[in-house]
């Protein structure tokens, strides 16, 4: 196998998801954000955001902050130092790819 | 580029648009979108107006012997405290729009502090990412702050030498200041509303320049206070009017 087709092979399969892509892509330039934020950014439905958040929260990437302004639910997010470095790594590995 | 009634409107009131902007990492610098969206910037900008013709107004109507007027200092102090006083609440009344209509519409974000964004990476000597401004950037921003220091310095330098005598062109200073931001503004935007706006602009200054402050904030500022105000307070509303309130996010 070549170095480009490893590359391929190599990339984070949980940040290449185009949904949990444009999810990262959002979180990787701000410091934090809220769910709303997100759900008018990516245009997905409640339920596929949750479980995209979930994915990443589970792999360690993002961070979710559950708070209350108010009577009102709050959910903040942000990006990992973890996620911030694997989303490094997929940019470089696709720029390596192709 | 996409032309709709949103990109009209955007140009109309010569405001940047991220979004619109065609920019090689866009999707990198959406949250940009999300800064003034609600207008809260020009309302901040006809309240600094607003300020200034409050200002010269005291200064206007105080005896002419006043400790205010007549010592340089007194009246520093007293620009500051008039200023303070219109623009802190002008400040927390933006936290209120942005707490209580913008954000529950359009959702939070919130950007890097300039630390972290422009000297941290420098520092650590890392490539920029995207969305982060580049060292071009960074050199653009100290000219920046350092145009605007000098703006500063140059104005207190004609505040030492000509004392209150010539306030009517420091406030055409002001007047070319506010001019040099909306050319800034509409950089990149020739459509002739805009160049209609800057000739305005511009006629506006150069009248502030050969008249005495009273005939300044008489027409002048009164007139850019509240347009600064109603093209805040029309691009909030249009803002409300595209974003519907969303119920809490449960998740």
């Amino acid at each position: 196998m070549n170095e480009q087709l490893r590359a391929i092979s190599e990339l984070d399969r949980v940040i290449h998801e185009p949904g949990r892509l444009m999810i990262v892509a959002l979180l990787w330039p701000v410091k934090e954000c809220d769910f709303l934020y997100l759900l008018n950014a990516t245009e997905m439905n409640k339920g596929n955001l949750s479980s995209h958040l979930a994915r990443l929260e589970e792999a360690g990437y993002v961070e979710i902050e559950k708070t209350y302004r108010g009577k009102v639910p709050r959910t903040l997010l942000r990006l990992t130092r973890k996620g911030r470095t694997a989303f490094d790594q997929y940019r470089k590995g696709l720029k390596a790819a192709f | 580029m996409k032309y709709d009634i949103h990109t009209a409107w955007l140009r109309l009131t010569a405001t940047v648009d991220a979004a619109h902007a065609p920019r090689p990492h866009g999707n990198m610098e959406r949250h940009k979108l999300y800064d003034n969206i609600d207008g809260t910037g020009e309302m901040f900008m006809g309240l600094m107006l607003l300020g200034f013709a409050l200002l010269g107004y005291l200064q206007a109507i105080l005896p002419e012997h006043s400790i205010w007027r007549t010592n340089m200092f007194a009246s520093l102090l007293f620009m500051y405290a008039v200023l303070i006083l219109v623009l802190g609440p002008g400040y927390l009344l933006r936290r209120v729009i942005k707490k209580h209509i913008t954000w529950p519409r359009t959702g939070y974000v919130a950007g890097h502090s300039l630390w972290r964004l422009m000297l941290a990476p420098r520092l650590a000597g890392r490539e920029a990412a995207p969305g982060v401004p580049t060292r071009k950037g960074l050199w653009y921003t100290m000219l920046a702050l350092g145009f605007v220091a000098a703006i500063v310095a140059a104005g207190l330098a004609c505040l030492v030498a000509f004392e209150r005598r010539h306030f009517g062109a420091m406030t055409g200073l002001a007047g070319v200041g506010a001019d040099i931001w909306v050319l800034y503004l509409a950089h990149g935007k020739g459509t002739p509303v805009e160049m209609a706006v800057i000739a305005l602009h511009g006629a506006g200054a150069s009248r502030n320049w050969s008249h005495r402050f009273r005939q300044f904030y008489r027409g002048g500022a009164v007139g850019d206070v509240l347009r600064w105000r109603c093209v805040g307070h029309l691009r909030l509303g249009y803002s409300v009017f595209i974003h519907p309130a969303h119920l809490p996010a449960r998740c």
